[in-house]
């Protein structure tokens, strides 16, 4: 073959290449692009409309020239920091992950998520987040995700179980020896108990010790972080009104086995006189089906967690920022599916069917509204400036399970109060001083 | 290359066996030394890429941690658990193969379908089954006691000296159907004609059972054994789902110990420590079955 030949046979082979791969150009314009966001979040968001149904269809309509694949995957609380770990650490994190604000620094400090704070700048509703929940979505002063919500425990009484002890259903206790005295009187061994806390190994547990820590004027670490201080006098005696229960029989032993869930669930199924709960009416509706306002009012109460007598009103607070995870191929539609999800319309509707607290002003505004869907949400709102927040530092997870192990040890009756949070104290000071 | 016959039959058979091996390479050496290899690092989950060698301190830290002591916590746990339902299975899943194979029993294929039953089930959905059996006010188990006129029954999984039993139980009833099995297929070995000769002889079923079934079924009983006790030092899913390890760790086994410190708290280094002292023990279990079966051959056979 001459060298013609040749030239002409690969200007022909060219020429029919640039041909095909022309007819396959012209058809790609106008075939939607495809794209697959993967959410990790808790199982019950994914079962209500707000916050995930109203944002995937709002993203959808925002870009028709996209055609859109959520997967959805729904965990319990710490299946969802294990998973995401070990899916980050295998290269394939979500792209949007439901952080809970005690998960921020562990996460930040090991790179897992994506600085966003030149997209909050830019976002139109980050002007409207209450001041203080702004300044807790910052790490080492970059923020790392916006609310979807926030929490706050407050104190859910059985009004039917109130009426059976011959306790004044409207008259919650306001104090911890309203709480004693009360629980016993509500008790009826064993077909229900006058007050209910987890014992499980898990952070809900040691939430109401927390409470009563802070109500009494303890903390649970020192300023700087660096120690332990749970084990005060203050301490003892926060911890010890729990356990007092338990020996004057107004809480079953049992519970060291119960979860948060199943103690909530206990004061709307007649098993608890009293509990102390985040999203008490998304509760009753899960549990009851069909429970209007009126009868959820007529049948349940709610009030501010018994504080220590003298002591000062504590709650705990805790809640969940929408995050974009350090891999995430999608940075920028996550970010516009979280600002969708978490913006302040959907976040009235999310948190005023579960009872959950806002994190914008204008919806602390809206408290009207709010009590349209949930009676009680003032109870819930008024509770918010004595609430107190876990140091979300990346040793917490370890630390958190120090003093659960030492409240199932408490709860069986096998350690004094003071010896056991000293126990505690001591293995959170070696965590610590790591 | 000049290969005579033999050496093209040798590297024929390596490259019959080179696809099993490139596999068992990939998903079992591999992921092993990773894990020993692992073992001498700190290194956390939360940041693989930044791990740091910290030589047996892992190991250091694991036996001697106070909360959970190893040696008054997670070990005796562990043994508790393993002997319990390694005797328990195959103790139960032997009785029930010879109860089987009797010739009064009708509908044998029935029998064996359902007492394999439990077996097929997930350990989760056992688990979740058994933690309402145990439930202290609505379980079933209460329940009956309840009225049978017990005033105040156990609380079963919340009772620290009760919770290891009711795991036990728990597991004998989902693994005794893999003894079953076996147990089964040892006894289809015996000849009819050795039994009969023995019945001829005048055999007692106890001599029966002691001189001439479990001699003979011995193989079958080390394997079981080996399998049965390697499948519960590795557990995890039953006691995960069921007390997780509570109250008080009285159920902290090492498996889910290695669980806690790998993924609880992100610790992989000292996860795959301890998944190295597992190995360690199923290693040591093995040997020592098989050096019992190795002695006990070479007695009978004298």
């Amino acid at each position: 073959m001459n060298l013609k030949k040749v030239i002409l046979l690969i200007a022909v082979a060219a020429l029919l290449g640039t041909s095909i791969f022309a007819v396959g150009a012209k058809e790609d314009v106008g075939k939607p692009k495809e794209v697959t966001l993967t959410i990790y979040a808790r199982a019950y968001t994914f079962a209500q409309d707000a916050p995930w149904v109203y944002a995937k269809a709002e993203l959808q309509r925002r870009h028709p020239d996209i055609n859109f694949t959520f997967i959805e995957e729904g965990f319990g609380w710490a299946d969802m920091r294990t998973k995401f770990l070990t899916s980050a650490a295998g290269g394939s994190p979500p792209d949007v992950m439901m952080t809970d604000i005690i998960w921020l620094g562990e996460f930040v400090d090991n790179g897992l998520l994506v600085d966003v704070t030149d997209r909050v700048a830019k976002w139109d509703e980050w002007d409207d987040v209450v001041e203080a929940y702004k300044d807790a979505t910052y790490w080492n002063g970059k923020v790392y995700g916006t609310w979807l919500n926030t929490d706050v425990r407050v104190l859910v009484w059985n009004k039917d179980l109130f009426r059976a002890a011959g306790l004044d259903p409207e008259k919650p206790p306001k104090d911890w020896n309203e709480l004693h005295r009360m629980a016993i009187q509500a008790t009826n061994a064993p077909h229900y108990y006058g007050f209910g806390f987890p014992g499980t190994l898990e952070d809900e547990s040691v939430m109401k010790f927390y409470a009563n820590l802070y109500s009494n004027g303890g903390q649970i670490l020192t300023d700087d972080n660096k120690k332990a201080a749970f084990n005060s006098p203050e301490g003892v005696e926060a911890m010890s009104a729990l356990i007092d229960l338990i020996k004057a029989g107004a809480t079953p032993t049992s519970i060291v086995s119960g979860k948060a869930s199943d103690i909530d669930n206990g004061v709307f199924q007649g098993k608890f006189a009293m509990a102390s709960m985040t999203k008490a009416y998304g509760l009753a509706r899960d549990l009851i089906p069909g429970i209007t306002p009126e009868e959820y009012k007529k049948r349940f109460g709610l009030a501010p967690i018994p504080h220590a007598p003298g002591g000062v009103p504590a709650t705990m607070s805790g809640g969940y920022l929408l995050t974009i995870p350090t891999g995430s191929k999608h940075q920028d539609l996550a970010w516009e599916l979280i600002t969708i999800a978490a913006g302040a319309e959907n976040q009235f509707k999310y948190t005023a069917a579960r009872g959950y607290v806002p994190t914008f002003k204008s919806l602390m505004a809206r408290g009207a509204d709010y009590v349209e869907v949930d009676p009680f949400f003032s109870v819930i709102l008024d509770a918010l400036p004595s609430a107190f927040f876990r140091p979300s530092i990346p040793e917490w997870t370890e630390i958190s399970a120090e003093v659960q192990n030492v409240m199932q040890a408490l709860i069986l009756g096998r350690m004094d109060v003071k010896e056991a949070l000293d126990l505690a104290a001591r293995n959170v000071d070696m965590i610590l001083s790591e | 290359m000049n290969l005579n016959k033999n050496q093209k039959e040798t590297i024929r058979g390596y490259l019959f066996v080179a696809p099993v091996l490139i596999l068992l390479f990939l998903f079992s050496l591999y992921p092993l030394f990773k894990t020993i290899y692992f073992s001498f690092f700190d290194i956390r989950l939360a940041s693989m890429n930044r791990k740091v060698f910290a030589g047996w301190k892992n190991y250091r830290l694991l036996f001697t941690r106070v909360n959970p002591s190893f040696f008054s916590q997670i070990l005796p746990a562990t043994v508790y658990y393993v002997v319990g339902s390694v005797a328990g299975q195959i103790g139960f899943g032997f009785l029930l193969a010879i109860l089987v194979q009797q010739k009064f029993v009708k509908g044998r294929e029935a029998i064996r379908a359902i007492i394999i039953l439990p077996w097929v089930v997930s350990g989760i959905i056992i688990a979740i089954s058994w933690r309402f059996m145990y439930e202290p006010r609505l379980g079933v188990l209460n329940y009956l006691l309840m009225r049978m006129g017990v005033v105040n029954p156990p609380t079963w999984l919340n009772d620290e000296r009760l919770v290891m039993g009711c795991l036990v139980v728990a597991n004998i009833w989902h693994g005794m159907a893999f003894s079953f099995i076996i147990q089964t297929s040892g006894l289809h070995s015996i000849s009819d004609e050795v039994m009969e000769a023995a019945l001829v002889d005048g055999a007692n079923g106890f001599q029966r059972l002691t001189l001439i079934i479990i001699p003979l079924v011995r193989q079958f009983l080390v394997l079981n054994l080996i399998l049965t006790s390697m499948a519960t030092i590795n557990s995890f899913d039953l006691i995960f789902a069921m007390t997780n390890g509570g109250p008080m760790f009285k159920t902290e086994v090492i498996s889910v110990q290695m669980y806690h410190r790998a993924f609880g708290f992100g610790r992989l280094g000292e996860g795959s420590a301890i998944a190295t002292i597992i190995l360690l023990m199923n290693l040591i279990l093995t040997i020592f079955y098989m050096r019992m079966n190795k002695n006990q051959s070479a007695g009978g056979d004298g």
